[in-house]
């Protein structure tokens, strides 16, 4: 009996993480997402237009996009297109299921740190953050794929580098995966010094591996580069950079489980997820100058290492919007990785002690207030980013509406969808020239 | 379940949405908020088609926090639903103003706002900018996206004086707010 409840008590969690939370997902997208391109989305119209003649748009594709080259995103949406036409809707759900893959990437990361028995629960509080209502907007939103597309390879190629075991192949897809998802936005390409740290630290370097890691990563950014216009969109003023750019960098890595409390709560947990790091990181070096492996430590610091370096890339690139913009929904698919990170951090750190109480609290009553303040914030998060959902869609949808009701939409009207309204004009006039089947029935669908 | 199939059945679980995602998109799919948005009436495009709504006596809760004659950026002028003086408009400048309101009664956002000069034209604004703000101050996050924005060329005003009242249509589009006497502009 003991031994079916035990099988029982591990089971329910892996299940719940690996197919109800994901499944959860999926029918709320589904049943929320409103099937219409909104805001930056326009930006791949072109593509689609050349994909229904069955073409590439290399020009669209290879094209900078404020500060990034979403290569992969253009080609991936273009292909999806060719199943009926521009569907924002069949983009989104794809996403979760691109998402899904990734866990069992992460599953895989899990599988090689921890001891058997932690694996369920921990792989329940991953899968929670995978896919927390946090990122609404990559949910709801077509172009969210090429934030998932960015995570998700970041997180594929730190699996691989940091467990290549000496395979020359894996180490190269390692590569060509962290170039994907630098291809797919900018902030892929944090993966590519973290892959290096981890190269650096794992227990017998190989220095041919760290010079190939480092050449393939100075070819990718040295193509990105070229022709490319590094001046950032909102940067905060020379004076203030200083001031501002470490609160926007603790809100942007807090917002995962602080965004329902706006920059103070963000802030704080920000604080705390870099105090994990701090000490995971004089543990590895204890461990490393006692002679003891830090393997398992490896990619979860890669992890932190690959979100904390776009906290601060993206707050060079847009604190002067202010700090509240770090908390944008479509950055947490990013963020959460280093709360991913931490969350195996505390969970390896705990393992390490042997003894029975820290100072005068006993390890038993740390270990639950742990996992209840974990439930808490994630309980908090859920709430927060399910209200965010409907005024989210709703605008989208009234701009489908104004579209619909008004036959010659105004300028007014289209800015709902697009801050250039000229734009979504000549897009949808070439839509509409291509009879782009899916778009063409949303549009003119009566009510 | 095994640990070595638990990725198996992850991917079969992934592989299965994302055949799904084309499958489902291949049928009608109308939400049902958006199925609700879709059942109200049109919106009016006249002064005659307006004048059919019904009218609600009350001000709706709304804010005109910014009035100005751009570009220039003179005249700016920010208020909270009292009335100002004339903003004087020259040469190219545009009217532009912006805020936030919402449909009172229901206590969501108005189904769009549009601005009426002098009582003979009709003109539709943007409406549903995000005003995280306004949801945060009333408590309510189906308040947030309720501003709304709006420049006006000069060539849609004669010379002269002009007053400009602010129509904030109900949540249901059966009936609509009007805010009265709170802008006025001259144009040299």
């Amino acid at each position: 009996m003991r031994r079916i409840s035990d099988g029982a008590t591990r089971a329910l969690p892996t299940l719940v993480g690996a197919a109800v939370l994901p499944a959860l997902i999926f029918a709320l997208v589904y049943a929320r997402t409103i099937d219409l391109p909104f805001w930056d989305e326009w930006s791949f119209a072109p593509a689609i237009v050349a994909a229904h003649f069955g073409r590439i748009d290399w020009q669209s594709a290879w094209a900078q996009h404020n500060e990034h080259r979403i290569f992969f995103p253009v080609l991936l949406m273009a292909g999806l297109s060719r199943f009926g036409g521009w569907s924002a809707l069949r983009e989104t759900l794809f996403g979760v299921g691109l998402v899904t893959l990734n866990l069992a990437v992460l599953w895989r990361m899990l599988y090689r740190s921890l001891p058997g028995k932690l694996l369920p629960p921990v792989f329940l509080a991953t899968s929670l953050l995978t896919f927390s209502l946090v990122q609404w907007e990559n949910w709801f939103w077509g172009a969210g794929l090429e934030w998932f597309l960015a995570a998700g390879f970041a997180i594929l190629s730190l699996h691989l580098v940091t467990h290549w075991g000496r395979n020359w192949l894996y180490l190269i897809l390692a590569l060509a995966a962290g170039t994907i998802s630098g291809y797919s936005s900018i902030a892929g390409f944090a993966c590519l010094p973290a892959g290096f740290l981890a190269l650096l630290l794992c227990d017998r370097v190989q220095w041919r591996a760290v010079a190939f890691w480092f050449l393939g990563t100075a070819a990718g950014l040295f193509a990105y580069l070229r022709g490319f216009d590094p001046q950032p969109r909102f940067p905060a003023s020379a004076q203030t950079i200083g001031s501002t750019l470490p609160g926007y960098a603790l809100a942007y890595i807090g917002a995962p489980l602080g965004s329902w409390g706006g920059v103070g709560p963000s802030t704080w947990l920000g604080v705390f997820a870099l105090l994990v790091v701090v000490v995971a990181s004089i543990r590895c070096w204890r461990r490393k100058r006692a002679g003891r492996s830090i393997e398992p430590y490896i990619p979860w610091l890669g992890l932190c290492v690959f979100a904390i370096a776009n906290a601060l890339l993206t707050g060079y690139g847009r604190a002067g919007m202010g700090i509240e913009q770090a908390l944008s929904s479509r950055y947490t698919t990013i963020s959460t990785t280093l709360w991913i990170g931490v969350t195996v951090l505390i969970v390896l750190l705990r393992s390490d002690i042997k003894r029975g109480r820290v100072g005068i609290v006993s390890m038993p009553l740390l270990d639950v207030t742990a996992a209840a303040a974990f439930l808490l914030l994630a309980t908090l998060t859920q709430i927060h980013g399910y209200q965010q959902i409907g005024p989210f869609t709703d605008r989208i949808a009234r701009g489908l509406v104004m579209i619909h009701d008004i036959k010659k939409p105004s300028d007014a009207d289209l800015e709902l969808l697009y801050p250039v309204p000229a734009y979504v004009r000549a897009q949808l006039s070439e839509l509409g020239a291509i009879h782009d089947a899916h778009l063409a029935d949303v549009l003119n669908r009566n009510p | 379940m095994t640990s070595r199939n638990v990725p198996i059945a992850i991917c079969i679980v992934a592989l299965a949405m994302m055949v799904g995602s084309v499958a489902l998109t291949g049928r009608e799919t109308v939400p049902r908020r958006l199925a609700a948005l879709m059942s109200l009436p049109p919106l009016p495009n006249s002064l005659a088609e307006l004048a059919s709504l019904r009218t609600i006596s009350d001000a709706p809760p709304y804010s005109i926090d910014v009035i100005s004659a751009s570009p220039g950026g003179a005249n700016v002028v920010r208020f909270h639903a009292r009335p100002v003086d004339a903003i004087t408009i020259r040469g190219n400048q545009s009217l532009t103003l912006n805020g936030w309101a919402y449909d009172g009664r229901s206590s969501e956002p108005a189904r769009a706002m549009m601005l009426e000069i002098d009582r003979h034209d009709l003109i539709a604004i943007t409406y549903g900018d995000a005003r995280p703000d306004v949801g945060t101050f009333f408590r309510a996050a189906t308040l947030t996206n309720v501003g709304f924005d709006a420049s006006i060329p000069a060539d849609r005003f004669g010379r002269g004086r002009h007053r400009i009242d602010l129509i904030v249509i109900s949540a249901d589009g059966s009936s609509y707010y009007r805010v009265v006497d709170r802008i006025m502009c001259y144009r040299t």
